[in-house]
Order: C-alpha cells, then structure tokens, then sequence
C-alpha cells in the first residue's frame, strides 16, 4: 500500500543507465563493467566515447531536478535518454512506471507527443513557421485543428510575454524572444515532464534571470516534472528542488542546495560549490541556540514573543532582527518552541558561512 | 582501422608522427612556416628527387603534376639532342620527293602516250617538288635551333626543380594541415612509394621515346610499342561486343513490345491532350489565361514579361509550334517531376541509395543525348513520346540531386525537436524537411525546367515536332535569321513558364 504510492509518485526513473558512442560499444561496455576501465581507457582501447555511465535517480512527481557538470559530462546525453532520442546501451528508464525502452514506435511517438516538452540550448525553433505556428506544432503534430490549436498557442504566447509577436518569424527575434518561443512550445501541449537542456546559456544574465522567474513560476503552478540542465550554480539552486552533479558521465552527488553545500560528497563536488555563498541555504534550525535554563516553552508569552518556524530562512530572521527584535523564539512543526535566535546568533553566523 | 577521436600529442609530436624521418629538420622548418617566415629555403630531397620526393611523402596530386612537366621536359631535350628536331620534315620532305618523281614519271608516259592531262600531272609534279623543298628548308632551320632548344628546356628543367625546392616545405605544411584532422592521409616517408613513382616515370618516360625520335627506342621496345599501337587499332573486340549489344536490344524491343506500346500510348495521349486543350481556345483567349495566371503568381513585372513575349510568338508566326511545344515540354517536365522529386527525397533521407543512384544520375546528364535516343526510337519509334523520355532522360537528374541536397542540409536540431515533439517520419518529411529544403528543390525545378527546353531541338531531330523543327530547319537551310527568330522563340518560352513556376520566389 505505502510502496504502491510512492511508485505513484516517482514521475522519472533511470535505472543503471549506460551510454557508450561508437561503433564497438557493447564490446567496451562489457570490458568497462568487467575491467572498470576509466573514459580514457576506453578511448584508447576501443575509440569509444563512454557518455553516461551508470546513471541512476529518480524524478518525484512535481519535482525540478537540475543537473550540473561541466562540458562534456554527458549531460545531453542523458535528458536524451528520457525520451528516448537516444537508445541507452544498457539499463532501463521508466516514465510514470513505464519502461520506455519497451515501447513500439508508435506509442513511443505518442508518449513524445504527449507528454513530454522539451526545450533546445539553440531554441531549434522551425524557421519556417510563425511564432504562432511553432508554438502549436507540439499540438499540428497530434492532429489538431487550426482553429483550436492556434487558440491554445495564443494562451500560452500571453503568459511567456510574446503578445504582439505571434506572426513574426524566428529569424526576427532576439534570443530571448526566441528561447521564450522554445518554452511555449514545449509548454503548449500541457506536458507532465519538461525536458530542458540549458535552455538559458546563450542569453545574456539580465534576460536569463527574467526568463528564470518566467519558467519557475509557470513550471511551479502548473505542478509540472522538470529535468533542467544547466551549467551555471546560480541557476540551479534558484531553480532546483534537488540537484544532481555530474562528471565524467557519473551521477557523484544528487541531493537538496543545503545537502549538497554543507555536505559535498567529494573535492570535484566541493570545488564546484566553493564560490557559492553558504547564507540562503542556512534554516533557523542551523543557527538557533538552546532556551535559557529556567525559561520552559510554557513561560513564554506567546502573544509578545515573536515566534518562527524552524524552516525559516536566514533571510526571515535577519529582516526582523534589523527591525528591533532582539529574541526570536523558534518553534518546531508540533508547535513546540525549540530554540531562539539572537542578533549575536544571527551575526556569528553570517560570519561563518558567508 | 579505428577512429581515434581524442588526440593527445603535442605540436613537436605531431609533427614528429607526420614526417616519420627528417624529423628536427621538418620540425624547425614548419614552426617557421606556420610562423610567418617568407624567406624560402630549398629542401635538398625535393631538389635531388623532384617528383620522386613528392611520391614518397605521399603526395599524389602534386607527384603527378610535377612528373609530366618534367616528363616532357626531358622527352623534348632527348629528342631534340638526337636530332629529333626537324627530322618529321626531312621525312616529309623525302616522302614528297619520292612522290614527286613518280607524277614526274606517270606525266612523261602519258606525254609519250599524246594523253590530255599530262601537263596537269606536270604541274602537280612541280608543285610536290616544291613543297619538298620548303620542307627540306625548315627541317634545315630546326636543326640549326635545336642548340638552342636544348638549352631552353634544360634551363627550364633546372629552374623549375628549384623553384619547387623552394616551395616543396610549403606544399608539405599544407598537407601537414589536411593530416591533423584526417589522419588517413598517407603519412611519413615510404621507399616503396619512391619505387613504385620511379617505375611509372620511367616506363612513361622510354615508351614515349619512340614518339620524339622513331630511332631513339631500342628494337624490343619499338615492338612493343608497335604492337600496343596495333591492338589499339584493332576492332574485333569491340565488334564483338557490338554484336552483342545490338542482339540484346532487339531482344528486348521484341519482348518488351506490348510495354513499350502501352508507355507511348499513354505518354502520347497526354501530350495530344494538353496540345488538344490549349488548341481550343483562340491565341487572344490563352494570352490573357497566361497573363493572368503569371499576374497573380508571380506579380506585374513578370506578367508583363509574359505579355511581351506571348505578341513575339504570335507575331512572328509561331503560335502553334509554341503550343506543341509547350505541351511536349510541360509533359515532359512534369513527368520528369514525378520521377524526380521522389527519387530526390529518397537520396536526400537514405545515403547509401543515394551512393548507388548517383553514378546513374550523373550518367544520364553526361551521355550525349544521340547515343540514348538511339535505343529509345528502337523501343519506342519515333515521334513524340521518344522525344519526351529523351527530354526526361537528360532533364530529371537536376531535380533529383538539388532535392537530395535540400534534405541533406536541414538542420539536424530542427529534426531532432521534431522528433523530440513526436514527429512521424511522414510529418517529419513534408513539415519540416521538405519545407526547409524548398529552395533547393524550386532551384531544381528551375534546371529542369531549362534542361528540358534545351532538349527541345534534340527531340525535334525524331519527330517530335515544336519549334525544334523549326531551328532544324533553319539548320538546314543555313538561314540564320530563322534561326534567330525561332531560337529566341524557344527562350521564352523558357523564361515564362519557369517564372510562372517559380512564382514570387525569385522575385
Ligand atoms: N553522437 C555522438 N557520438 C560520439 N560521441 C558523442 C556523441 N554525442 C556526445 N558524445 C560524447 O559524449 C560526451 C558527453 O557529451 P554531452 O553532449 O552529453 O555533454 P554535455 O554535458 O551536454 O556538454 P555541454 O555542457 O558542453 O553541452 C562527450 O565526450 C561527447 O564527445
Ligand atoms: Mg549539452
């Protein structure tokens, strides 16, 4: 019963996916696994490219998941995988429970249509159809009439900010106008999982930052699945419930922002997260100090006292703190008060961890 | 072998690994080369080798090109030295001697026999002896130039092998640069190259001494060449193998003759149609049709064009064979269209039909249009239907290819989203493929279009009628104002109807 909803839950899952290019790769498959050959190896012994290697996690439903890693990780490779763009040498990948690998190519195209959005990092819009017309092509291509498919793509071209600019082609838009197109269409056909593969690299910081906010509001009130891939930090914790870190084709750490900084599996991990400031991922669970011996939670005047939850952020409290309050109680999900913080708290920590 | 994607060497190493030997000498020379350094500086080894060197490094192209120069150069300075020069005018000039003598001769009998043509016969005696004279004079001159002869060509000779000393480093950086990304390029230096380059020079080199000085060669190669020469000359071979193709093809005209009908009839039975159809309206009728249609597809300045055009075919007479024309020429195109534009598609998505369909295509447009027909009027007689598979034969190629490279350039992202949004390969095909190649194929509709007009005069030749008759005629009747006149018939009706097709593409 409790397995059963939890499988409900999962929207994604890979299983020991395994991607080898080139034309021995069963053989270096095989010799890796038997061997554990490392990329280089392989290069040289087989002149196979080994992509992914291994890969397992899981998508829950609702859920962004981004991935990080540097040029040639694998990251394309993979979210490739996810709908079957690429084939994987070996392991498995199951949508919705579903193993895809198993699929005709009939419903394979079906699930595509359907259920899938994915966007390009070079926007792959059509160059000839209209902004209208490449946001409705996810619906053109399931059959649908112009009439209500053009209705759908207008919906979706004023939530992204492109009213005005439905009968224009891509090669009158800026980058961002055309990224913009890229997540409309991938949004049109009301996928459950978004697929994007660094959607936001090519734009410049101030357009990259808007379209950020765009897509996390849409992708979090439509409730959507999100596999985001992306190269840069920032990126990835203003976006991601979890995050996962790859390198040299290896899944090395997948966990929250605040997991993964207070905890990094390795030195690559921890390299990759040095230059990120350590404040926005601290709770007040992190900084709070135990009550005085004498003051119990039940002297506590509760209609004084200024009371937070133990998930709130740093943020929450410095901003009340710099308004006069000096005690901050702190109360755990039961209601129960656990802790408080002081100004001294709240300083020594930002001096620690900035 | 196998494809190693990562390298992992340095420039030294490179460089090392290309050359094979010589290697710090390369090294030094590239790095300056590659650097910017003008100064030339000769190689020693090209110096020495020439061609040779070129060989042996692997480089063909550049082998071959120098060996003929020097080839030449040296078969003109043996010749020349053997006294090769001016030795075909003293033979000239002895053979017309001799001939001379014999009208001499045969002129004097028939004086003694009191004949009437003696003093021609005379006269053409005297004229032999002179042209004998004037060859035995030149053959004179030459061989007082060869001195100089020799020297020039042995300086050229020299100048030349220094020259490419001088640059033989640079070819070699180049090719040194092909090597980097594609190391299948030959590499290094090879002995059995040398060898094998050395062969074919030297064997070029003495079978073409016969040719500049007939006692140059010794006896046994003199045989050979003689008896190469004489196999060359020889037809039994090739009468055989006519013999046999020509029983092939009855063969196939005699089995195949109910087929062959059933295509003329049909092909024939368009081509009356459309002709039929465009013959019922008067010519005032199907000039504002035609107008009309180019205004709305292709705007005023075509239709103008068209207008103007239409009053030169009506004016100077050619209205009739224009409509025959154009009907030949639009069954032909169109039919040329159909086979074409499919085939182009079935290239452009799978590389290896398109690997076996090119040879074909590139057959088609190459063979010359008489060695096709001949086969066709034996399938298909004459008239129009041989003439329009003649026209589809040499017009479909162009179509075929510009669509297959249409397909072949479509971007493989867009495919690829395509396919990531669910495209089926039919929706891929006509949404995105075809769409995106659509300039490339209207560009192959254009060809076609012209390829098939250009046949026009070719398919006249058996019967197919139009205004390739008329240039026909105007051929033989040496009348070039005719032929003027009908020429510039046929060009427009070539510029209008691919306007028309290619509607405001192009303008
Ligand atoms: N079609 C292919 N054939 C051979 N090797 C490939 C192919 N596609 C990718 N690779 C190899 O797989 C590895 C991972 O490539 P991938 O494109 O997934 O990297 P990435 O993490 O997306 O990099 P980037 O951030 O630069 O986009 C690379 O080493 C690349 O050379
Ligand atoms: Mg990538």
């Amino acid at each position: 019963m409790m397995n059963a909803s939890i499988q409900r839950d999962i929207a994604v899952a890979c299983a020991g996916v395994w991607k080898v290019f080139g034309n021995e790769a069963s053989a270096a498959l095989d010799a890796i696994q038997r061997h554990d050959l490392n990329k280089d190896e392989v290069l040289a012994k087989f002149g196979c490219v080994v992509a992914v290697r291994d890969v397992s996690f899981e998508i829950k439903r609702g859920e962004i998941l981004c991935i990080m890693g540097l040029s040639g990780s694998g990251k394309s490779t993979l979210v490739r995988h996810i709908n079957r763009l690429i084939d994987p040498t070996s392991g498995k990948i199951l949508i919705d429970g579903e193993d895809i690998g198993a699929l005709d190519s009939r419903k394979l195209r079906h699930l595509r249509g359907t259920t899938f959005g994915m966007v390009f990092q070079n926007f792959a819009l059509l160059p000839h159809h209209t902004v209208r017309d490449n946001v409705a092509f996810g619906l053109e291509l399931l059959g649908v009439d112009k009439l209500p498919r053009w209705e759908r793509a207008q919906s979706i071209i004023d939530q992204i900010g492109l009213k005005g600019w439905e009968d224009r082609y891509p090669s009158e838009l800026s980058g961002g106008m055309c990224q913009r197109v890229g997540i409309a269409r991938a949004m049109a056909v009301d996928p459950s999982i978004l697929l994007m593969d660094e959607p936001f690299s090519a734009l410049d910081p101030l357009i990259r930052r808007d379209l950020q906010t765009l897509f996390a509001d849409m992708s979090r009130s439509l409730n959507k699945t999100t596999l985001f891939i992306t190269h840069d930090l920032e990126e990835a914790f203003r976006l991601g419930d979890r995050i996962a870190i790859m390198k040299d084709g290896q899944i090395v750490q997948i966990g929250t922002a605040a997991q993964i900084v207070s905890n990094p599996a390795d030195d690559y991990v921890a390299d990759f997260v040095s230059g990120i400031s350590r404040l926005q991922f601290l709770k007040a669970a992190h900084v709070m100090e135990p009550l005085d011996e004498g003051t119990t939670p039940t002297t506590i005047n509760r209609e004084r006292a200024l009371v937070f939850n133990y998930n709130s952020t740093l943020d929450e409290l410095v901003n009340v703190a710099a308004r006069g309050q000096d005690t901050i109680f702190i109360e755990d999900e039961a209601g129960m008060i656990v802790g408080r913080v002081t100004k001294q708290n709240l300083l020594s920590a930002i001096k620690e961890h900035r | 072998m196998r494809e190693v994607l990562k390298q992992d060497e340095s420039f030294d190493a490179a460089i090392a690994r290309f050359v094979g030997e010589n290697v710090t000498y390369y090294q030094t020379r590239f790095k300056q080369i590659f650097s910017g350094q003008k100064r030339p500086r000769p190689n020693f080894a090209a110096l020495l080798l020439g061609p040779i060197w070129a060989a042996a490094r692997g480089m063909f192209g550049l082998f071959v090109v120098l060996a003929l120069i020097e080839v030449s150069l040296g078969l003109a300075i043996t010749g020349v030295a053997s006294g090769g020069l001016g030795k075909a005018e003293l033979v000239q000039s002895q053979q017309l001697q001799a001939r001379s003598d014999s009208r001499r001769d045969q002129a004097l009998k028939a004086q003694a026999a009191g004949d009437a043509n003696a003093p021609d016969l005379l006269r053409s005696a005297d004229s032999l002896a002179k042209a004998a004279q004037q060859a035995k004079t030149s053959a004179d001159q030459q061989q007082r130039l060869a001195s100089l002869v020799i020297s020039l060509c042995g300086a050229a000779l020299v100048i030349f092998r220094v020259l490419f000393s001088l640059s033989a480093d640079s070819f070699y950086a180049k090719r040194f640069e092909k090597w980097r990304s594609n190391r299948q390029i030959s590499s290094g230096s090879n002995i059995i190259r040398a060898v094998l380059a050395l062969l074919v020079v030297t064997a070029v080199f003495f079978l073409s001494l016969g040719k500049v000085n007939p006692e140059l060669p010794p006896d046994w190669l003199a045989a050979i060449s003689k008896q190469a020469e004489q196999f060359s000359a020889t037809k039994d071979f090739a009468v055989l193998v006519t013999k046999s193709l020509d029983e092939l093809f009855s063969a196939i005209t005699r089995a195949g003759g109910p087929f062959f009908d059933a295509i003329t009839l049909s092909i024939t039975s368009i081509v009356n149609a459309v002709e039929y159809a465009l013959n019922l309206m008067p010519w005032p009728a199907v000039v504002v049709v035609i107008v009309g249609i180019a205004l709305l597809l292709s705007g005023h300045v075509v239709a103008t064009f068209t207008a103007l055009g239409l009053i030169y075919l009506v004016a100077f007479g050619f209205w009739t064979q224009s409509l025959a024309t154009i009907a030949l020429l639009g069954t032909a195109t169109f039919l040329a269209l159909c086979i074409g534009l499919p085939l182009g598609i079935a290239c452009g998505k799978n590389q290896s039909i398109y690997r076996a369909i090119r040879p074909v295509l590139d057959l088609m447009q190459t063979m010359p249009a008489f060695v096709y027909l001949i086969p066709i009027i034996a399938f298909f007689g004459t008239g129009k239907t041989p003439g329009i598979l003649a026209t589809i034969v040499f017009g479909m190629p162009p179509v075929a290819r510009l669509t297959a490279l249409g397909l072949q350039q479509v971007p493989e992202n867009v495919k690829e989203a395509s396919a990531a949004f669910g495209a089926t390969p039919w929706q891929l095909l006509f949404k995105v493929e075809v769409p995106l190649a659509m300039p490339s194929i209207m560009a192959g509709v254009n060809q076609t279009i012209l390829m098939c007009l250009s046949m026009v005069v070719i398919a006249s030749l058996i019967g197919a009628g139009g205004l390739g008759e008329d240039v026909l005629q105007a051929l033989q009747y040496a009348s070039v104002g005719q032929g003027i006149l009908a020429g510039t018939a046929i060009l427009f009706c070539a510029i209008i109807l691919d306007r028309i097709v290619q509607g405001r593409r192009t303008s």
